[in-house]
């Protein structure tokens, strides 16, 4: 099964912790800087898809944006909203539109500044989570923050596999030994097992280091036909496979959204039309708001048998040096926090063998995701620097 | 606000924990949903028995709000009816909740709902 479209251009705008512009400014330039890479002119671009962070004020990224970039003639203009699944969902529907013959060359991107003059990280996404499901609920409680939302889910996890907080350190170690190699990171320092149980908890059983690290910035892709995609300087990354999934799981007896999220839904999608299983994955870039949901998403999409991945995750298996490298920036916990943009660009480097000292050989068939909400929304890619999958095993 | 989250809120309001169930069927819904399983709109808000576990819990320990000062436990009840929602815990010691542990509900002098250890 040969590619279904192609990621040509990839471009960041300027990544930093102080405030560096609006979320516009920035878009524009991840824009420019992925048509500069994928060698191509802004006027190529016939779709453009938008996705800005929920906690962002409306409007931040408007449609507006294509006047900024002066761009003509547009077959395909829109913004996305479905949470963390947004910047997969993105790669989806410009695949979509290509196969289509709707539009030849899109550009999707992501941009965020939770980070300004006296807005710190913590307060940037302090906002009341809704669980229960009626409105206000949780604001007498002080549920505040995803952080809040998923370490109820975690602890769930936890109490269900035996799973310990040294299974969650683990995680931000295996993201904190690939960052150290990624001058894109923003937290390269070494860290130990102590250092990470030493360290204070934000909402237990989550530490600052099981969450991620909000940066301002803005990520933008190039997509393209993949009959088109040797047309540009940097070799091509295929999409092969792609899928969502959103369960609906209700609140109540019965269901453990906790163990088993629409990743496994998103993930079947995705297999099958790649032709591939789980086996057959030789790298992943996940989602990784928190540590938890690296765990969730090796077990979501077949990696690990059930409760096994904090096990899985601590004999190495996903750090340098192991058989299934997870999260090659450093993630969203030492790489930088840009949403769903975070894995996809990872995805893309990895695959053009541009990692530098990061770079892993296991880049064939690579699993990327992206989750939102309290791990309610799933969307995953299957992307490979080959243009042709051979049929493997299921 | 929709009338299905007033209808609760009303009943919270009077001390009351109720949970919403399909007239036609008997089913007990979750407090995210809004339709029976069926599609049918007909629900009605049945007396909870205050029996609950505790399904999962969160400490916080670092401060988001003057208005709650830390640590302090968000839960997440289980009610004996199936329903699930968002409370808190009265413990003297956090170190003392446990997963699956048998609470009881209450209201505090300010009329919201908590549990206690049952």
């Amino acid at each position: 099964m040969s590619g279904l479209s192609a990621v040509t251009g990839l471009g960041f705008s300027e990544l930093s912790r102080q405030s560096i512009g609006s979320i516009r400014d920035l878009a524009v330039a991840a824009i420019r800087d992925a048509a500069r890479d994928a060698g191509i002119l802004l006027a190529d671009i016939d779709g453009l898809l938008l996705n800005q962070s929920t906690l962002a004020p409306a409007n931040a990224l408007p449609l507006k944006i294509q006047e900024d970039l002066g761009l003509r003639d547009l077959r395909l203009l829109t913004a996305l909203e479905a949470k963390g699944s947004s910047a997969i969902q993105m790669l989806q529907y410009a695949t979509m539109a290509v196969r289509s013959g709707m539009a030849k060359t899109v550009a999707c991107v992501f941009a965020d500044t939770p980070l300004s003059p006296g807005k710190g990280g913590g307060q940037a996404f302090a906002v009341e989570s809704p669980v229960t499901g009626i409105e206000g609920w949780e604001g007498q409680y002080g549920l505040f923050g995803a952080t809040g939302s998923y370490a109820l889910s975690a602890r769930r996890y936890m109490h269900v596999y035996n799973a310990t907080e040294r299974h969650l350190g683990a995680v931000a170690l295996s993201g904190r030994h690939w960052a150290e190699r990624n001058p894109r990171a923003f937290l390269r320092t070494k860290l130990t097992m102590a250092d990470y149980l030493a360290s204070p908890y934000i909402v237990e059983p989550f530490r600052m280091l099981d969450c991620a690290y909000p940066i301002n910035g803005a990520v933008a892709v190039i997509l393209t036909g993949s009959d088109r995609a040797k047309d540009g300087p940097k070799p091509p990354v295929y999409i092969h496979g792609f899928g969502q999934g959103h369960l609906g799981t209700p609140s109540r007896a019965g269901f453990a959204p906790e163990l088993s999220t629409g990743g496994v839904l998103a993930g079947k999608g995705a297999f099958e039309m790649a032709g591939i299983g789980a086996a057959d994955v030789s790298m992943c870039q996940f989602y990784d708001a928190f540590s938890f949901s690296t765990l969730m998403a090796l077990e979501d999409y077949g990696l690990c048998g059930p409760g096994e991945a904090g096990a899985f995750v601590l004999d190495g298996h996903t750090s340098p040096g192991g058989r299934l490298p997870v999260n090659t920036s450093g993630g969203h916990l030492s790489g930088y926090y840009l949403q769903g943009m975070t894995p996809i660009s990872e995805a893309v480097i990895q695959a053009r063998s541009d990692g530098g000292e990061r770079q892993s050989d296991r880049n064939e068939i690579i699993l990327v995701n992206g989750s939102g909400g309290r791990l309610e929304y799933h969307a995953a890619l299957i992307m490979s620097p080959l243009p042709m999958l051979s049929k493997r095993r299921g | 606000m929709s009338d299905f989250d007033s209808t609760f809120l009303a009943f919270i309001a009077q001390r009351e924990l109720r949970v919403p169930r399909c007239a036609k069927t008997g089913d007990v819904l979750s407090y995210a949903a809004r339709l029976c399983p069926d599609g049918g709109t007909a629900i009605e808000w049945v007396k909870a028995s205050g029996a609950a576990t505790l399904y999962s819990f969160a400490v916080y320990r670092r401060q988001y709000s003057p208005d709650f000062p830390v640590p302090y436990n968000v839960a997440l009840v289980e009610l004996a009816e199936g329903p699930r929602l968002i409370s808190t815990v009265i413990v003297d010691d956090l170190a003392s909740l446990r997963v699956d542990m048998k609470l009881m509900a209450d209201f505090d002098d300010a009329g919201k709902l908590v549990f206690k250890p049952a």
